[in-house]
């Protein structure tokens, strides 16, 4: 049918009515379109903060690194120092000394200086598994401060911490986090016994290793860990960089002593199984 | 609307934020913004008048220029376009509607918004999803500040002249909101915003890829 045709048979009523349709689908067209364009304007700005916000993450576990690396370096370098000069010179004056009273101080410090050594070099984990170095850490932390320390790792969090898929930094961050604990624990804590416990969880989200340092001390409150932190005491700081690093979280939970309950600290460090699996 | 750009801009009083209008070397920004120019009026005439596509296309150069050398050749590509156009279709026989010109407001405000988003954030190449990400913001918003302005000049064109210039793709859309009353800075705005979005997604993502591929080519950009 021609154009011509079509018109002669429709009245001007029907076009106008026609007309009206089409504008009024237009008009549902472009106020839909600016609906969706509004739409798609907030989604990309929230898709924005969220790609920021991960990019600021992923940064700030770059810096961790960065800075605990240095860290590390500069506590070998340390260490060296210490071992290299001062406790040379000490062991010469303690060989040349006839004095008893200063052949015990200089015997002392000879000691503390060794042992200073040994807490800043970093442990032979190439050679050595984790499970047996921490094992030693708790013996020297017994010897050293006479606190009683029940030390326990279950077989399946062993094998995992233990397993060469977990890297030499990794375990690393894992000792460093507990020898910071148990210096906290020598340090302000004032405990009679400190509890290391390891344990495999295999369900969920929540599958990995959680390892709890945990000691039956004076606790601290929340105010006194943010004074710390303000006066540049960046022990607990470390510790959740470390914990970061790994992939994983660190919780501490502390109780000052109460009338109904009884005061202690309780560090939890868990660490996903995909930190595992690299 | 401030904090929003803030948020978006990221920090500005960082070291990075770029030193702009200072390319390296004048005489090839200059070529650079002429063949921008030649290629705004080349997509609309080939797009526009020859396919009759409902699309401006008439900013890939403009976008391109501003991601390469900055705002103020941005500025001049975009702004010029209008007046060139207008004189090449006088050229070519068309009746002298100076107020055509006007519309170099809209190129105007796309090059400053693409300057706005791309060379005052330093967030825009952190990685290539942020990239994607910002070129998509930045071709909404550039489509709703372009509409805006477009739509003001077009209502005061029709209140003062009342008639329509050369071909434009929105006329129908402006038609269907004046049938339904709705005044006529909203249909001269909003009938605008449809193909703005589109156009403008185009324009942008083509411009950053022709602005990608200078990059490679000619090793550096007027940033460096």
């Amino acid at each position: 049918m021609h154009a011509s045709n079509f018109r002669s048979h429709i009245s001007s009523v029907d076009l106008e009515s026609l007309y009206q349709t089409i504008h009024s689908f237009t008009l549902f067209f472009i106020i839909l379109v600016f609906l969706c364009c509004g739409a798609l304007l907030a989604i990309i700005i929230a898709l924005i903060k969220i790609s920021l916000s991960k990019q600021h993450e992923k940064e700030s576990v770059e810096y961790a690194s960065h800075i605990i690396t240095a860290q590390e370096e500069e506590r070998s370098r340390l260490s060296a120092e210490l071992h290299d000069t001062v406790a040379q010179d000490l062991c010469v004056a303690l060989s040349i000394s006839d004095n008893e009273k200063q052949r015990e101080i200089l015997h002392n410090s000879i000691e503390q200086i060794r042992s200073l050594c040994y807490a800043l070099v970093p442990p032979p984990l190439a050679k050595t598994q984790l499970s047996s170095i921490l094992h030693n850490l708790c013996l020297k932390f017994i010897d050293d401060t006479k606190i009683e320390v029940n030390f326990f790792i279950k077989k399946e969090a062993e094998a995992l911490l233990n397993s060469p898929n977990f890297s030499n930094n990794q375990k690393l961050n894992v000792y460093r986090i507990i020898q910071e604990s148990l210096q906290n624990v020598k340090k302000h804590a004032q405990a009679s016994e400190v509890s290391i416990f390891a344990r495999r969880e295999s369900k969920g989200e929540s599958e990995g290793i959680y390892i709890s340092i945990e000691d039956d001390g004076k606790g601290f409150s929340e105010k006194t860990a943010a004074l710390k932190e303000k006066k540049r005491h960046f022990g607990l700081q470390g510790m959740k960089q470390r914990a970061l690093l790994l992939g994983g979280t660190l919780n501490i939970n502390s109780k000052t002593s109460n009338y109904d309950m009884e005061s202690g600290t309780e560090i939890i460090l868990f660490i996903p199984v995909g930190a595992f699996e690299k | 609307m401030a904090s929003l750009i803030r948020v978006l801009q990221g920090n500005r009083n960082n070291d990075i934020i770029l030193s702009m209008d200072k390319p390296g070397n004048i005489q090839f920004t200059i070529l650079l913004c002429i063949l921008a120019e030649f290629f705004n009026l080349l997509t609309a005439w080939i797009l526009g008048d020859i396919l009759h596509i409902p699309l401006f296309m008439d900013t890939i150069g403009t976008v391109f220029i501003v991601f390469y050398a900055g705002l103020v050749p941005g500025l001049l590509v975009g702004g010029l376009y209008n007046i060139l156009r207008l004189f090449l279709m006088v050229a070519t026989g068309h009746s002298f509607y100076p107020w055509e010109m006007m519309y170099s407001f809209c190129g105007l405000v796309i090059a400053f918004f693409t300057w706005l988003f791309s060379w005052q954030n330093r967030n825009m190449y952190i990685s290539r999803t942020l990239t994607i990400l910002y070129l998509i913001l930045i071709s909404l918003i550039t489509a709703f500040a372009s509409s805006l302005v477009g739509g003001a000049i077009e209502t005061s064109h029709r209140i003062y002249f009342d008639n329509q210039l050369y071909v434009n793709p929105v006329k129908n859309f402006v038609m269907a909101f004046l049938g339904e009353n709705l005044g006529l800075f909203v249909a001269c705005t909003f009938a605008r915003i449809p193909v703005s979005v589109l156009d403008r997604l185009i324009s942008t993502f083509v411009g950053f890829s022709l602005y990608q591929l200078a990059k490679k080519r000619f090793l550096s950009d007027a940033r460096q």
